[in-house]
């Protein structure tokens, strides 16, 4: 399979990266499955009950780089409960599917989404 | 290619060299018989195969009978090994095998080890390199075959084959290398080198994909894997690729007559490339140094990016190389070589191989450097694990820790 231009798009110009001074939550995400060793720090900052903005930086393959770009867009304006379940599916749906072996890459970028609104709302 | 490519991935594969072309034409569709046939279509062809032989075995100083064409290193790599398993005598069922082999072999030897052979995997030291004593100490009454990559397929280290197969020969023990790279690259004489077989390739020097051949020297048993007719001195059968057969003694004749000059420019792209890379910041180069490294073989790591996003936007500014990260494969390990050699995971998953050609140039050394720099600053620029910001992250299976933002 080849990589949409969604993805390319958002590997080789990934949005909101860098550190957020002003997060409420952040969350460190590793991926030790087989042998790929992806870290992704994601920061999500809230407005009341939806999330207002997310930031993001990663050691980590173009999957995992366009997987949090596209995420970090995506999720931006949603309630916290549903950033709360978000799902690594999602993201492959708006990057025009990805291959099978950068299903790791968008699980991860979701993961640490999932596990930054977890410690918010057991910080809130 | 426009002149914009940058094409180091020579290892994966060659561009085809015009003259091996040419060669190839006319057995595709004037002298298209089956070397089998007893028309003059069939004696066409097979003399086209029987010259290939010829070719092939003078440039290894071997006789033409224990040269077997096949379709790839690979099928040659299997047919060595699991040939001289199958024969094997009594009491003989222990292997030698080194960590940095290419795929074709450890995973031969791995399927052995399921079916009763006891399998040796023998280290490596920091550059990539067997040692002949750690051989001597692995040897057994009952050891029936080693095997090593001559040229390493990632780091490039290149075996002493004299050293290791004297080893073998003074204990009884059968050597097979696996030559598909080094092979036109490096001399190879049977006639001093006490190698019993060797496996080796066409599309590495300028030569079709698709075939292969194998050098087994007179005497050793190695049995067929596949049944069919009595092609290839009863040990291969099937129809000769004859195009692709006719190709590969092109392409070696090429490359052997050319090899010291090709090797002496090829040294001088590696080191220029090898020594520009290394002014990036944290890096560091993967393999040994000087003669005893493939001519066209840099693998460099680039600390604390990853090596399938170098390579991905490396592509898109049209240079082409290879990576042992563990996100370039569908399995997410990275390269066994790299793992065998000492990196840790994160070195190996941030190394590049750049492999030359004689057709490469030193203007694309120097671009390829301004593109990999500027490469390395974008990446590194969005990660939050260089070492000033670095934060230790430890888990198991696909998990995460979590710090509130006050702790990080």
């Amino acid at each position: 399979m080849r990589y949409s231009a969604e993805y390319m798009k958002h590997f080789s110009s990934p949005q909101n990266i860098g550190e957020m001074e002003d997060a409420d939550s952040t969350a460190d995400v590793l991926h030790t499955g087989g042998g790929c060793l992806d870290k992704i720090r994601i920061f999500v900052k809230r407005n009341g009950d939806k999330v207002s903005k997310i930031n993001y930086q990663c050691r980590a393959c173009s999957g995992t780089i366009a997987a949090c770009s596209a995420m970090s867009e995506m999720v931006v304006g949603m309630s916290l409960t549903d950033a709360g379940q978000f799902q690594g599916n999602q993201i492959a749906e708006f990057l025009g599917g990805v291959p099978d072996k950068k299903q790791h890459s968008v699980d991860l970028a979701a993961e640490a989404l999932r596990n930054a609104i977890d410690n918010l709302t057991e910080t809130s | 290619m426009d002149n914009k490519t940058i094409y180091f991935d020579n290892m994966d594969s060659t561009q085809m060299l015009e003259p091996v072309f040419d060669a190839m034409k006319p057995y595709f569709m004037e002298k298209f018989g089956n070397p089998a046939s007893l028309h003059q279509f069939g004696l066409d062809a097979e003399d086209a195969v029987t010259e290939s032989r010829e070719k092939i075995a003078g440039l290894l100083r071997a006789n033409p009978e224990e040269i077997v064409f096949s379709g790839s290193a690979t099928e040659s790599n299997n047919s060595a090994i699991f040939g001289v398993a199958h024969e094997a005598p009594k009491g003989k069922h222990h292997l030698i095998v080194s960590k940095v082999e290419h795929h074709a072999v450890l995973n031969v030897m791995k399927l052995l080890a399921k079916k009763g052979f006891e399998v040796t995997f023998l280290n490596v030291n920091r550059e990539g390199f067997v040692d002949p004593d750690d051989l001597k100490k692995a040897i057994r009454p009952d050891t029936l075959l080693f095997s090593v990559v001559h040229g390493n397929h990632v780091i490039g280290t290149v075996q002493d084959l004299k050293a290791l197969g004297g080893v073998c020969r003074d204990s009884g023990v059968l050597f097979h290398t696996d030559a598909a790279q080094s092979f036109g690259k490096t001399p190879i004489n049977v006639q001093e080198l006490p190698v019993d077989l060797i496996s080796m390739n066409a599309h590495k020097m300028h030569g079709p994909k698709g075939v292969g051949a194998l050098y087994i020297r007179k005497g050793v048993k190695v049995g067929r894997l596949m049944e069919g007719g009595p092609q290839e001195n009863n040990r291969r059968p099937g129809t000769e690729n004859v195009p692709a057969i006719v190709g590969m003694a092109k392409a070696a004749e090429i490359s052997i007559e050319n090899l010291e000059k090709d090797n002496a420019y090829m040294i001088k792209l590696r080191d220029r490339l090898i020594g520009k890379m290394l002014e990036i910041p944290d890096t560091h180069l993967n393999g040994p140094r000087g003669e005893n490294r493939m001519p066209n073989n840099a693998n460099i790591t680039f600390l604390y990016i990853e090596g399938e996003a170098i390579l991905m936007h490396l592509s898109m500014r049209g240079v082409y190389v290879s990576s042992g990260s563990a996100c370039s494969s569908i399995a997410l390990m990275p390269s066994n070589v790299l793992t065998a050699i000492g990196l840790k995971h994160e070195e190996a998953h941030g190394s590049i191989r750049f492999s030359f050609s004689k057709l490469n140039t030193l203007d694309e050394v120097d671009r390829a450097v301004d593109h990999m720099k500027a490469v390395a600053e974008q990446l590194r620029a969005m990660s939050a694990f260089v070492p000033s910001k670095h934060s230790e992250i430890t888990g198991a299976g696909q998990t995460f820790y979590k710090k509130k933002k006050n702790e990080l």
